[in-house]
């Protein structure tokens, strides 16, 4: 059988792997200290970053229609690259300092970087679950790198057991799939699809759909698939916890994003009546509980819960407009997630300690400069402007609003209006209250670095939105055609 | 760019530009952040006045507009203009942040470098709520705004200062998201109907919707600005908010932040929905009448002068709602006006409750009596913005309420009947206080030492004073900026075809122009 090879179709996939690979040499011929292996994954990061906005504009399909890149996968590569790149920032001084000879963390984040580049860029579902699985099992043992703690590893536990779970979802609903029109290839359902006469009477299609969206739901958290999300998070180094609430997070919904412009031809109303109810009940879960949060890094386990219910309200229409509004909220999450949790990483200590409410409380007056960024993180999540967050809001809630779902707006109106509170909880532990005395660390380059580019990326997308709302719109758009 | 086509940008934006600078001060050089902050909103107040100067009061429609794309993509734009309404706003709040800041200076002992920044910060999102005649600006700066405020009330403020705080930022965050839902719902029913889709707000007023929708989106914007004014009954965060803010908080707040709500109702929610806002008006005239009275019998009360002061805002504020629901040229320019004076009055009130609390610690009216002795230019102060508050004929607070009651009496004469009373008792529990605390003897050992004002208190208190008695005695170069801002707003409020105001046999017709 002829398969056509296009190497450039996956040219940044190629530059990341390559960067697995001298890493792990790196690894291999250095002594305890890892940070030289994390800089080299920053470089190959960088050039991968560089090669995807290298590509921009190109659209080639190959490997036997299992490969697209084109706008769409190169915006996700982008996004998760540079949660990625901020994440090997933020754990330089972490992976020396936690143990001795942990050059491994950057392998697995480098791994689990190129399953996400896969899982964006299928086209094909083996391909999709292929991706995920390369990204999924590079993350579990980063949730429990922290061998030794109690927490971390029930954390990563609980991923591995539900991640299995969400696999097997997705694998039956495929075979199903498959059981009906015989093909994996998302271009040829697409065809199928809309040629066929009654979509929506086939029981089996249905069932399949179903399963493949419960798979997805349980990766990106959606209630009531997001029962691993608080351990997971909250026993993970703070760094794998930003790079799971980004990367995991946009990667999966980019898949979640192709496979419903798939379906959602001929089943629009049941998807669409579907994702109205997911998003309903994951603002209010998330939120909602969210409240009652001591320890930040749950809180905002909790808090990317409702954010990833906020993302599904773009897809509630299943238009472009929509699709894309999703699309600027992945990106404009990214940036403040990592942010935050760049400054939590600050504050974490090995232990794992140091992540309490109590442990914000008056760093205002130790680190004032460290804890304005963080409000305006805590500002973006809770979608005030002019920050990334609140562009984001707007863009979503006006989409829903013109594909005539208002009463979804006003709900996910309502809920932000919950999550407000324990947003400015953190702000009022940093500004309000006295701090306990403690020692005052020097903040490391690293963390400043990354926290300087989740800034930028917050104010810019905040104030000057127009740019990536039209990359949004064009990564869209290349994937109708 | 140059410096006339641009002046109102610069206005908005010169603030933050001093908060980039302040911010390499040293946080222990206190003089020179004292100094600093207070030069820059001189400078910003007299930049503010070239506004004046060139402000242009017989045309009617914005001045000194601006208009820069900002987000194509939505067709959002910079776009920035003002009119009587506004030009009079801004120069009230460009006139009283310097006096805050001055004001605040022995009163404010900790953080100090914060606290005046902030204060900049505030000063800059104030000004662009005025100024902004795009939605989306509009709803970032008044959303921008409510930061500074939280952190100001939340540091600097009283014991109850944290709860104070979060309510104050969830009340008005509620409200104002639910705005945000009806904006964009309207940017969407206009581009439905015209095909071009903007957030203009001029271009916005044409727009007809039918009254089953405007019902929806006028009780959105209604309800936002209601919490922010307050009406009755969305009123309960004031009290706290006003009570814990530090002097300087409380002032902004009473003086600004409160009429951003009432612009709001003259500014976007009447005009963009005139049906609807016809429908609800008699319903907004009497809960602004039951603010009123309820906001004077609670302030009479109070125990608490600074409380005392924060309800009797509740019912000046109705005062000023009515006027807008009155309709009428002489009501509508009363209200306008009353906006500022409430801003002088109520302003200078909380700052002279402040400079007693720095002295005595206290705010219990219990806790004095008889300090006219001691404190005589203090007392002076006070009784003349006393009988500001309460309306005295010669200072501003008459005009303001005499053109309302006349206006809302053309329009119910019910209306102007019950506004009387709520106006009567606004002068009972203001002199009642006045006489508890500054006459008799003094009973208490610890008032028998207190200091006289200081010339920084003084001086912080003069420009008010003049101001009031300005406004009391020539009030025509302020009603001649606001009149045509005034009738615009009627115009488009007002139905065209059968007037909504029953004209019938009780009501007086209304005679010539009262100027």
């Amino acid at each position: 059988m002829y398969v056509d090879v296009n190497y450039t179709a996956i040219l940044p996939q190629i530059i990341i792997a390559a960067t697995l690979f001298i890493s792990a040499m790196a690894d291999a011929f250095t002594s305890t200290r890892k940070w030289p292996v994390g800089m080299i994954a920053l470089l190959g990061i960088g050039a991968g970053i560089g090669s995807s906005i290298y590509l921009w504009g190109d659209k080639i399909i190959s490997f036997s229609q299992m490969i697209s890149m084109d706008e769409f996968s190169l915006l996700f590569f982008i996004t998760v690259m540079i949660a990625g790149f901020i994440t090997v920032l933020i754990s330089l001084k972490y992976v020396d300092d936690v143990e001795s000879d942990a050059g491994h963390f950057y392998l697995l984040l480098l791994s689990s970087l190129l399953g996400m580049m896969f899982l964006v860029s299928a086209t094909n579902l083996i391909v999709i679950v292929l991706g995920l699985e390369l990204m999924s099992f590079s993350i579990y043992p980063l949730v429990g790198f922290t061998r030794d703690r109690q927490v971390s590893l029930e954390g990563a536990m609980k991923y591995l057991v539900l991640g299995a779970f969400a696999t097997a979802f997705l694998l039956y609903g495929i075979a199903l799939l498959y059981s009906v029109l015989g093909t994996t290839n998302l271009y040829t359902i697409a065809k199928i699809l809309s040629t066929s006469q009654n979509p929506t009477g086939n029981m089996v299609m249905m069932a399949g759909v179903a399963l493949i969206l419960i798979g997805f739901s349980f990766k990106v958290a959606l209630v009531p698939f997001h029962a691993w999300t608080p351990d997971a998070y909250q026993g993970a180094p703070a760094p794998i916890t930003g790079f799971m609430a980004a990367a995991v997070k946009a990667a999966s919904f980019a898949a979640i994003i192709k496979v419903v412009i798939v379906v959602m031809s001929s089943y629009h109303v049941p998807v669409a009546e579907a994702m109205w109810w997911l998003s309903a009940v994951t603002m209010f879960t998330g939120n909602i509980i969210a409240v009652m949060q001591k320890n930040v890094k749950r809180m905002l386990a909790y808090s990317s819960i409702a954010h990833a219910g906020y993302v599904v309200v773009g897809l509630v229409s299943g238009n472009a407009y929509g699709m894309s509004s999703a699309v600027f909220y992945l990106i404009s999450y990214t940036f403040t997630i990592t942010g935050s949790f760049a400054i939590i990483t600050y504050l974490e200590k090995n232990d794992g300690t140091g992540t309490e409410l109590s442990d914000f409380s008056g760093l205002s007056k130790t680190h004032p400069v460290l804890s304005i960024i963080m409000a305006v993180f805590m500002l973006s999540l809770a979608g005030i402007p002019p920050t990334a967050g609140f562009m984001a809001k707007f863009y979503v809630f006006s989409s829903a609003i013109k594909s005539g779902y208002t009463g979804l707006a006003i709900f996910g109106i309502l809920t932000s209006v919950i999550s407000l509170y324990y947003y400015l909880r953190i702000v009022y532990a940093m500004y309000f209250e006295e701090p306990e005395e403690k020692a005052n660390m020097p903040v490391p380059a690293g963390i400043s670095a990354g926290v300087i580019i989740a800034l930028w990326g917050v104010i810019q997308l905040g104030i000057l939105p127009s740019d990536i709302m039209n990359l949004a719109m064009q990564s869209i758009q290349s994937l109708l055609h | 760019m140059g410096f006339q086509e641009n002046l109102l940008s610069i206005i908005i934006f010169l603030p933050l530009l001093g908060v980039l600078f302040g911010a390499f001060i040293n946080k222990d050089n206190k003089s020179a952040i004292k100094w600093f902050t207070l030069i820059v909103s001189l400078i910003e107040f007299i930049v503010s006045l070239f506004l004046v100067i060139h402000f242009d009061s017989s045309s009617v429609g914005m001045q000194f507009t601006e208009k820069y794309t900002w987000i194509p993509v939505y067709n959002i734009d910079y776009r920035i203009g003002i009119d009587g309404l506004s030009l009079l706003l801004i120069l009230l709040t460009t006139f009283l942040t310097p006096l805050v800041l001055l004001g605040s200076w022995t009163y404010i002992k900790k953080r100090e470098k914060e606290y005046y920044l902030w204060f900049l910060v505030l000063e800059t999102g104030m000004i662009g709520v005025f100024a902004s005649l795009d939605l989306i600006l509009f709803y970032v700066f008044w959303e921008a705004m409510l930061i500074p405020m939280y952190i100001i009330i939340g540091v600097w403020g009283g014991p109850r200062r944290i709860y104070a705080a979060v309510k104050f930022f969830i009340y008005t965050m509620f409200g104002s998201l639910l705005m945000l839902v009806a904006i964009i719902y309207l940017y969407f029913a206009y581009g439905a109907q015209t095909g071009t889709y903007t957030f203009d707000l001029l271009k916005l007023y044409n727009l007809s919707l039918p009254l089953s929708t405007q019902i929806w989106l006028f009780a959105a914007f209604a309800l936002s600005f209601a919490i922010k004014v307050p009406i009755f009954p969305f009123h309960t965060w004031l009290p706290d908010a006003h009570v814990e803010a530090p002097t300087g908080g409380s002032v902004i707040l009473a003086g600004v932040l409160l009429k951003m709500g009432t612009y709001g109702y003259m500014r976007l929610a009447m005009p963009l929905f005139p049906i609807a806002a016809n429908a609800f008006l008699p319903y907004l005239a009497v809960l602004a009448i039951i603010g009123i009275i309820y906001g004077a019998l609670v302030a009479m009360m109070q125990p608490d002068i600074k409380k005392l002061v924060a309800y009797s805002s509740v019912s000046h504020l109705g005062l000023v709602i009515l006027g807008l629901m009155a309709l009428n040229i002489e009501s509508v320019d009363g209200a306008v006006l009353q906006m500022i004076n409430h801003g002088l009055s109520t302003g200078a009130l909380f700052m002279l409750v402040g400079m007693l609390y720095e002295r005595r610690h206290t705010r219990e009216l219990s806790e004095f009596g008889g300090i006219a002795k001691t404190m005589p230019v203090f007392a002076t102060i006070f009784m003349i913005a006393t009988l500001s508050s309460i309306g005295l004929p010669g200072l501003n607070g008459f005009i303001g309420e005499f053109l309302i009651l006349i206006g809302s009496f053309f329009a119910r004469p019910i209306y102007a009947v019950f506004a009387g009373t709520g106006v009567i008792l606004g002068a009972v529990y203001m002199l009642r206080t006045y006489q508890k605390v500054f006459w008799g003897k003094i009973t208490n050992k610890a008032n028998e030492d207190l200091k006289d004002l200081s010339a920084r208190e003084i001086i912080v208190m003069i420009p008010i004073l003049i101001m009031i008695v300005w406004i009391g005695v020539y009030p025509k170069p302020f009603l001649n900026i606001i009149h045509n801002a005034s009738e615009s707003y009627i115009q488009y409020v007002k139905p065209q075809a059968a007037p909504i105001h029953d004209q019938q046999s009780t009501v007086p017709q209304m005679p010539e122009r009262l100027k």
